[in-house]
C-alpha cells in the first residue's frame, strides 16, 4: 500500500488568505496550491503551451507560509484517452519540488479531444466514459503521469452533470476500477459527489461503498449553489450542514485520510471574511477528528460485473462528441443526438460559455468595458459568441485574450480609442509571458481614456487630447525610460505635468 | 438591470457625437510623450473597484470549480450602473 504522511485539514490557496494562514498551523496545517491558476504561459503567443513559470513574487508568498503544501492540478486531467504530455508533467514536478509536496494531485477527468496536431480544448473539466475501455485508457494516462512524478499521484473524483446511462459502470465502481488498475490514491470531493447525487446520479453512500477505503488520503469539502434545476459545485460560500453531516458518516469510516482541503473562489474568499473561513477550518478539524473511528463497520461493496461496459461507443467517440457539444457545435453521429437531448449538455454549454465570458473580461478588462459600454453588453457578448465559433477555449487566461484581442483588431466595430485599447492590453499580455519590455503606442492620451474605464465610465472626448502617447510596459526589474508610475499613480497622477521622453 | 439598458444607449449616443469634434482634432505634438508602467501593474489598471479588485485577475488558468463563472456578470453590471454595483447581488452562480 502506498504510504502518504498524515497532515491535518487546510484550504485551497487563493490570494486574500495570507492573513488566516500566517496564523500558524493550529487553524490549517495544509495549503493546496493548484499550480496553473499561477503559471505564466511563458510561450503564451505561440501555439503551445508546455512551458511555465510561477510569478516569483507569489512564490515567495507561498513557500513562506508555515503550512505544508500540496500541489493539485486543475489543467491536465488523466481522466480521458489523451495522456498528459511528458512536458507538463514534468511543469508539475518542478511544483512538487518547489514547494516539497508529499503528494500530488489530478481530475480524474477530460478537457482536450482532437488528433495531435488539431487537438483542442474543452474549456471544462468533462467525465470521461466510464467504461472497462474508459478504465484502461485512465489508467494509462495515470501510470505515464506518475512515472514522472517524485511522489505518490491521487485522482479526484469529479462532478458529472450528464444523466447516469444504461452503459456505464456506476460512478464509484469506475473510480474504484481506475484506482487499483493504477496504483494510485482516491481524493475524494465529497461536494462533488453529493452535486452529482443531487443531480440524480449514484447515492453518496453507494459511490464510497464502492471505493478502495484505504486509497482515500485527501478529501475536498465546498459549498454550491443551484441553477437551472441542478445542484452546481461553484465553490460558493460554506459546506451546507447537510454535507458536513454526510460526511462525518463517510470519513468515520474510511482509514487512511491524510488530508480535509476546503475549497473556495477567490470571490468567496473575498466575501466570506477570515473570522467565516476560520469557522470553516474548524468545522473540518471537527471531521478530522473522527476519522477512521468507525472502520469495522464499512464493508466495501461487491464491483459491478464488468462485462456491462463492453459496448459502444469507444471513449474516444465519447470524448469527441461531448468535448464538440459542449462548445456549442452539433455532432451528426446517434450518441451526438443522444446526448444533445440530455440537459447536462445544455448546462455544460452554458458554463463553458460563461467561464469563457469571464476570461475575456478578466484579459481585456479595459477594452470589454468600453466594448459593454459603447454597444451594450448582449451585443458584446455576441461578439464573444461569434469569437467562441472561430477558436476553441485555451487553458490560460492570457492566450484566449491574446486571441481575442487578434479576433477584436478585426471584428469589432470600428469606435474611437478602441485599437489602440486593444493593442495596449494585448501587449501587457505579452509583457508579462515574455518578460519583456514593450512600447504601448497610443494616437491620444491614454491616462483620460484607462482612468475613465477603470471608473466603469466611457472616456469624455473633451477632456482626450490627441497626439503621439507611449506607455512603457516594464518587464519584472526593468528600468523605465519614462517617467515611472505604478498602477494607483497612473490613475491619479496629473499627467500633463509629467516630462516628455 | 435591464430597465437600465436605455439610459446607457443614450449616453452611448452622446458620447459618440462628442467623439466627432475629437476626430477633427489634429496632433498636435508629433513628439510623443512617454510613462513608464511596471507590466503587472497595467494587468491591474482597471482594478480600482475593489469589490471587483477581490475577484483576484489571474492570468493562468481558471480555478478548479465547476459552477458558473460570475466575472462576466459583475462587470456587466458594474458597467451598467457602477454607483449602485454591489457584488452580493450577482449570487447566481
Amino acid at each position: 500500500m502506498i504510504r502518504v504522511p498524515s497532515l491535518g485539514v487546510g484550504i485551497v490557496y487563493t490570494p486574500g488568505l495570507e492573513s488566516v494562514l500566517r496564523d500558524g498551523t493550529d487553524l490549517a496545517q495544509v495549503v493546496e496550491i493548484e499550480p496553473e491558476t499561477i503559471w505564466i504561459a511563458g510561450q503564451a503567443a505561440t501555439q503551445h503551451e508546455s512551458r511555465h513559470r510561477v510569478e516569483p513574487s507569489f512564490e515567495r508568498i507561498v513557500r513562506d507560509l508555515p503550512q505544508t503544501k500540496l500541489i493539485h492540478g486543475v489543467g491536465y486531467p488523466v481522466g480521458g484517452t489523451k495522456p498528459v504530455a511528458d512536458t507538463d508533467v514534468d511543469d508539475l514536478q518542478r511544483m512538487v519540488e518547489s514547494f516539497r509536496a508529499p503528494w500530488a494531485s489530478e481530475h480524474l477527468s477530460f478537457n482536450q479531444i482532437g488528433a495531435h496536431d488539431a487537438s483542442f480544448r474543452t474549456g471544462f473539466l468533462l467525465p470521461p466514459r466510464q467504461t472497462l475501455a474508459g478504465a484502461d485508457a485512465a489508467i494509462a494516462s495515470i501510470r505515464k503521469c506518475a512515472a514522472r512524478l517524485s511522489v505518490p499521484f491521487a485522482i479526484e473524483t469529479g462532478v458529472n452533470y450528464l444523466t447516469p446511462r444504461y452503459d456505464e459502470l456506476p460512478d464509484g465502481d469506475f473510480v474504484a476500477r481506475v484506482a487499483e488498475g493504477a496504483d494510485c490514491g482516491i481524493l475524494l470531493d465529497l461536494h462533488n459527489i453529493w452535486a452529482n447525487e443531487r443531480n440524480g446520479r449514484q447515492s453518496v453512500a453507494d459511490y464510497v461503498a464502492a471505493l478502495p477505503p484505504e486509497r482515500v488520503w485527501e478529501i475536498h469539502l465546498a459549498g454550491g449553489s443551484e441553477h437551472r434545476g441542478f445542484w452546481l459545485d461553484s465553490h460558493a460560500g460554506g459546506v451546507p450542514n447537510e454535507l458536513i453531516a454526510l460526511a462525518r458518516e463517510v470519513i468515520s469510516g474510511l482509514p487512511n485520510v491524510c488530508a480535509i482541503v476546503f475549497e473556495a473562489t477567490s470571490l468567496d474568499v473575498a466575501t466570506l471574511g477570515d473570522d467565516a473561513l476560520r469557522r470553516e477550518l474548524e468545522r473540518l478539524a471537527e471531521l478530522w477528528q473522527i476519522r477512521g473511528r468507525a472502520t469495522r463497520n464499512v464493508a466495501r461493496a461487491k464491483p459491478m460485473p464488468a462485462t456491462v461496459s463492453e459496448r459502444t461507443p469507444a471513449p474516444v467517440e465519447w470524448e469527441e462528441t461531448l468535448g464538440t457539444l459542449v462548445l456549442g457545435r452539433s455532432v451528426g453521429t446517434a450518441l451526438g443526438t443522444e446526448l444533445e437531448a440530455d440537459e447536462g449538455v445544455a448546462l455544460l454549454r452554458e458554463l463553458v460559455a460563461e467561464f469563457r465570458a469571464g476570461m475575456a473580461v478578466n484579459a481585456l478588462r479595459l477594452s470589454s468595458r468600453f466594448l459593454m459600454l459603447t454597444l451594450g453588453p448582449d451585443a458584446y457578448r455576441d461578439l464573444l459568441a461569434r469569437f467562441w465559433q472561430t477558436a476553441a477555449p485555451e487553458l490560460m487566461t492570457a492566450t484566449e485574450g491574446l486571441r481575442l484581442a487578434d479576433f477584436l483588431a478585426v471584428e469589432a466595430p470600428a469606435l474611437p480609442f478602441l485599437a489602440d485599447l486593444i493593442a495596449f492590453e494585448r501587449d501587457v499580455l505579452l509583457t508579462i509571458a515574455t518578460d519583456r519590455t514593450r512600447i504601448a503606442r497610443f494616437s491620444y492620451d491614454p491616462v483620460p481614456v484607462v482612468r475613465a474605464l477603470a471608473r466603469g465610465e466611457l472616456p469624455n472626448p473633451a477632456l482626450v487630447a490627441r497626439g503621439p502617447y507611449e506607455i512603457e510596459l516594464l518587464s519584472d526589474g526593468a528600468p523605465a525610460t519614462g517617467v515611472l508610475l505604478t498602477g494607483d499613480d497612473a490613475l491619479a497622477a496629473p499627467h500633463s505635468a509629467l516630462p516628455r521622453s | 438591470m435591464v430597465g437600465r439598458a436605455g439610459a446607457r444607449h443614450s449616453f452611448a449616443w452622446g458620447w459618440k457625437m462628442d467623439f466627432e469634434s475629437f476626430s477633427r482634432q489634429l496632433p498636435t505634438d508629433p513628439v510623443p510623450w512617454r510613462i513608464s508602467l511596471p507590466a503587472k501593474a497595467a494587468f491591474d489598471i482597471a482594478a480600482v473597484h475593489k469589490i471587483v479588485d477581490n475577484f483576484a485577475r489571474a492570468i493562468g488558468c481558471e480555478k478548479c470549480f465547476s459552477g458558473r463563472h460570475c466575472l462576466f456578470t459583475l462587470e456587466r453590471d458594474f458597467v451598467v450602473n457602477p454607483p449602485n454595483f454591489d457584488v452580493v447581488s450577482v449570487g447566481h452562480r
